[in-house]
């Protein structure tokens, strides 16, 4: 990583010149965005660019990674799909996982494991009433996410778990380069087999299918609601992992662990490029709009900026991120 | 002078130009249907007239006087009422809402201008009486109700506002028999009150049940303009297909004589070659 | 069209839809009656009344989420919005403005804001569940900005006449909640506004090619909302007088919830305003009956989603399923 702020300003200067060109390209666009959220961060503090940073930057990536690709995914497969309980979901299943080893005492790999299929199982409640009942997304997200947090909260009696063995810190211990064995041991295998699912198999296509046209992916043949549900019990799952990592970070399990999350997952897929009404959007956007939001957030944080700032910032990024998508659909649309 | 005039009228999306230099006219007291195949621009171009596009060249003229619609509701106000395709009713909503919607009865207290519903009511009552719709309940909500009454409210819709050019995409396109015989009866109706009717239909019958006369469209442009009493369905469908050697040579030289773009006047009565 | 059908009975729609202020009327006293078989203080007047007292910002605040519902949209800012108002009243208190100013500048403020996310809405064409989320974030980093962490504290009681006082026997908040929900009444039901609203709501294309001014009723119906949460933040520091950072920070998604518990349909179209009132009073009363039997008030966010899934199934059961999109 370079050093000296002037000559990282001038580089990457030039390079926005040349992706400017390329303005539609969403994914271009965003890598110009993060090249200014480099800058403008190193700007404001001497220690935003120094390698020590690095570990304090990539350890809010995971959690917040894996709860925007599971938005992701929601969002991709149309409905419209929306989970605004990941959130409660990662709160309650870090306190099921307090649960299990603290006061019972379960082998960590079971424990883990057994977090994970709780974490699937709050996201089949939803993909049950989404796609077999039929209640609106929004609204039976909505509905579990105040009985998923409420849940956290009631039995915890609002405290933090604690008594968790010591070598389960491991997974958010430092690692190589002083880098949280969580990055590499959790998020980027979830981003890359993600991406690979997405991008290049079958079931990938469908899913943009679905988003981009469900009547028509419906005559083809395939299973519309199905894949939904599994869609939202991937989410629900990939909620439980970030639980996991939260709480070998903290060392604890909080009740609220998730809180605001399930709206910075949402702001993260959209301004990753995933329509909300599906059918666009994919998990490299994701991952860049992720470490826009975590430069931004740790940015900031160097410069003794409050996080209501970092999250004011973000929203205006958001705005204007899908303010600009629309207007320049409509541009399209209007054949200029 | 007609009723409507619009001349040169062009719109593109993204790179589909739907229309390109089209001239379209219909007259008060007259029935003039529009014709052409899937993708020919009939629904285009009505959209133009009825304000929901904006031409990106070409002029509209109603009266003689030159008007711009930014809006539907400039359309409603200039006097010309469409019924889409799409009926565009608020599927939630019941029978005199959607009739008066965009157009409320107000009652004005204290000077806060009230929905009048009792009005609403009776005057719902009144239209679908001359209508001749059968709805047993004005509360019941539309989308439960069937095509034929759908299209009845959508007409009441049109007629009540009274304009003096009615424009009608494909009114006959759900309907059983009896209900397509009921809107070509109000078709004449309204000629006879000496208002402008478009109709655009895909059912030559109908056009020639009705219409005085016919223009036909074709990938974006006007093919032809005829007085329905001096051609045949065989013509017509021909014209929309391209199918028939139509004489073509009037489009390499815009303003030649036979032009349909120089209106109607010029090529009735002229025979054309089939 | 002279044909006369037989319609499936739609009386059952209006049945249903009656139903749920019904129903909720009826759950109202059935868990109120246990409530009160549960705890000596329930039932009692200074419970009753001090309960209403609690529920006056959430009730405001719901009567405008319904419109905004019924038109189809959302607005998950609210609580932004009512913490910036509450800030400027908090201000003009600290710098000594006369107190109608102080109610004025409130609510021009919230006003400001609701048509600001009106316009990110209507104009810049941004769905509102991501608008709202938007401009909710910015508005907490003015809250910040002012505030910066600080409480604002120990203000004058000059407007605690609003949330404590009595007039006429009966307690202010219940005129103020008969005066909004009175007004919000008439203009959905009596006034071209509310046509629109459900027609925006029912069908959004549709109301455009029927001429409504569709734009101009969205930034209209949030400039309400945004008017209607400064009143909350008006009855907030009334009942508090304070100005906190964490103010108001759950109150939108608990006004939704006592909307569509209320009986009005997230996808916009369907709505009432009896059935909102009913689900803020539903709400609260189970907040205060848990906290009086001695139930952790960590319970009600189960309860309230508890409740929130079961109407919703109804719902979608009654509707046949999933809907499937067009």
């Amino acid at each position: 990583m370079a050093t000296g702020s002037i000559a990282n300003a001038h580089g990457a200067r030039r390079f926005a010149g040349i992706l400017l060109r390329h303005m539609e390209n969403r994914f271009a666009l965003l890598l110009v965005l993060w090249g200014v959220a480099i800058v403008v961060m190193s700007l404001l503090s001497p220690y935003f660019l120094q390698l020590s940073t690095l570990p304090y930057f990539l350890q809010y990536i995971p959690v917040l990674g894996l709860l925007g690709m599971g938005q992701t995914l929601v969002m991709l497969s149309g409905g419209p799909g929306i989970d605004i309980s990941v959130g409660s979901a990662m709160s309650l299943a870090g306190v099921f996982l307090g649960w299990l080893l603290g006061p019972l005492d379960v082998p960590i790999l079971l424990a883990c494991l057994a977090c994970l299929a709780f974490g699937a199982a709050l996201g089949f409640f939803n993909g049950v009433l989404i796609n077999i009942v039929g209640i609106p997304s929004l609204m039976a997200t909505l509905a579990t996410y105040f009985a998923f947090g409420g849940l956290a909260l009631a039995l915890t009696g609002g405290r933090p778990q604690t008594g968790f063995p010591d070598s389960f810190a491991w997974i958010g211990a430092p690692g190589w380069l002083d880098i949280p064995n969580h990055v590499f041991v959790v998020f980027l295998p979830v981003a890359v087999i993600l991406h690979i699912a997405l991008s290049r198999t079958v079931v990938g296509r469908h899913i943009y299918a679905c988003g981009n046209n469900e009547k028509a992916a419906r005559l083809l043949g395939i299973k519309v609601d199905g894949l939904r549900l599994g869609l939202y019990t991937l989410s629900g799952t990939l909620a439980g992992l970030a639980g996991i990592v939260s709480a070998s970070w903290l060392m604890s399990a909080s009740p609220d662990a998730g809180e605001g999350l399930e709206l910075l997952s949402v702001t993260i897929a959209v301004l990753g490029g995933t329509h909300i009404f599906g059918g666009q959007g994919d998990i490299r956007g994701t991952v860049l709009a992720i470490l826009i939001v975590t430069t931004l957030q740790t940015g900031l944080e160097l410069a003794g900026i409050s996080m209501a700032w970092q999250l004011g910032v973000i929203g205006g990024l958001m705005i204007l991120s899908v303010a600009t998508t629309q207007a320049v659909r409509r541009r399209r649309a209007a054949g200029r | 002078m007609a009723l409507l005039e619009m001349t040169g009228i062009e719109k593109h999306f993204g790179g589909v130009t739907a229309l390109s230099g089209v001239d379209f006219e219909a007259d008060a007291g007259e029935v003039m249907a529009l014709v052409g195949d899937n993708g020919a621009g009939k629904s285009t171009l009505i959209k133009t007239v009825a304000g929901a596009h904006q031409p990106d060249r070409g002029r509209i003229r109603l009266q003689g006087r030159e008007v711009a619609m930014r809006s539907p509701q400039d359309a409603w106000k200039l006097g010309i009422a469409t019924i889409f395709q799409e009926l565009a009713l608020a599927d939630k909503m019941n029978v005199p809402d959607n009739i008066f919607l965009g157009q409320e009865l107000r009652r004005t207290i204290l000077g806060i201008p009230f929905l009048d519903h009792k009005r609403m009511r009776q005057r719902t009552r009144e239209l679908l009486a001359d209508l001749e719709v059968q709805i047993q309940d004005l509360d019941l909500t539309v989308e439960a109700m069937s095509g034929g009454q759908r299209q009845g409210i959508a007409i009441a819709r049109a007629l009540n506002l009274d304009a003096d050019l009615i424009i009608m995409d494909e009114p006959t396109a759900a309907l059983a028999v009896a209900e397509v015989r009921k809107v070509l009866d109000f078709i004449l109706r309204l000629r006879g009150q000496n208002k402008g009717v478009v109709l655009i239909s895909h059912n030559i019958q109908d056009v020639f049940a009705v219409a005085d006369r016919v223009t036909v469209m074709r990938q974006g442009r006007i093919e032809a303009v005829r007085r329905v009493a001096e051609t045949t369905p065989e013509e017509v469908i021909g014209l929309i297909t391209g199918a028939h050697g139509v004489d073509l040579s009037h489009r390499s030289e815009p303003g030649a004589a036979g032009d349909p773009a120089d209106g109607p006047d010029k090529t009735a009565g002229q025979a054309r070659p089939s | 069209m002279a044909l006369t059908e037989t319609v499936t009975p739609v009386w059952t729609q209006r049945l249903l839809h009656a139903k749920r202020e019904v129903v909720l009327l009826a759950a109202i006293v059935l868990i109120g009656g246990f409530f009160a078989v549960s705890s000596p203080y329930f039932l009692t007047l200074d419970n009753l009344t001090t309960t209403l007292r609690n529920s006056v910002d959430l009730a405001v605040i719901s009567a405008g989420m319904t419109l905004v519902i019924i038109s189809g949209a959302i607005d998950v800012s609210v609580g932004g919005v009512l913490a910036v108002s509450a800030i400027f009243i908090g201000r003009g208190f600290q710098w000594g403005l006369p107190a109608p100013v102080i109610v004025l500048l409130g609510l021009a403020v919230g006003t400001a804001l609701g048509t600001v996310n009106g316009a990110v809405v209507a104009k810049a064409k941004v769905p509102p569940i991501i608008a709202t989320l938007g401009t909710m974030y910015v508005f907490l980093a003015v809250l910040f900005l002012v505030i910066g962490g600080e409480w604002i504290s120990g203000l004058p009681d000059t407007l605690s006449p609003l949330v404590s006082g009595n007039l006429l026997g009966l307690p202010v908040p219940l005129y103020l909640i008969a005066g909004v929900y009175g007004v919000c009444y008439l203009l959905l039901r009596h006034h071209a506004f509310g046509r629109h609203l459900y027609a925006i709501g029912s069908n959004e294309n549709s109301a455009r090619l029927a001429g409504i001014a569709v734009d101009r009723v969205k930034i209209q119906v949030y400039a309400l909302l945004g008017f209607l949460a400064a009143t909350g933040a008006l009855i907030y520091v009334a009942r508090l007088r304070n100005v906190e950072v964490n103010i108001g920070t759950t109150i939108a998604l608990e006004a939704i919830a006592a909307v569509i518990l209320g009986g009005a349909n997230i996808r916009g179209g369907v709505g009432s305003l009896l059935g909102a009132l009913l689900g803020v009073l539903f709400i609260k009363m189970i907040q205060n009956g848990l906290v009086l039997i001695g139930v952790s008030s960590l319970w009600e966010t189960v309860v309230i989603g508890g409740l929130l899934i079961v109407v919703l199934t109804a719902d979608a059961l009654k509707h046949g399923g999933p809907q499937r999109a067009q």
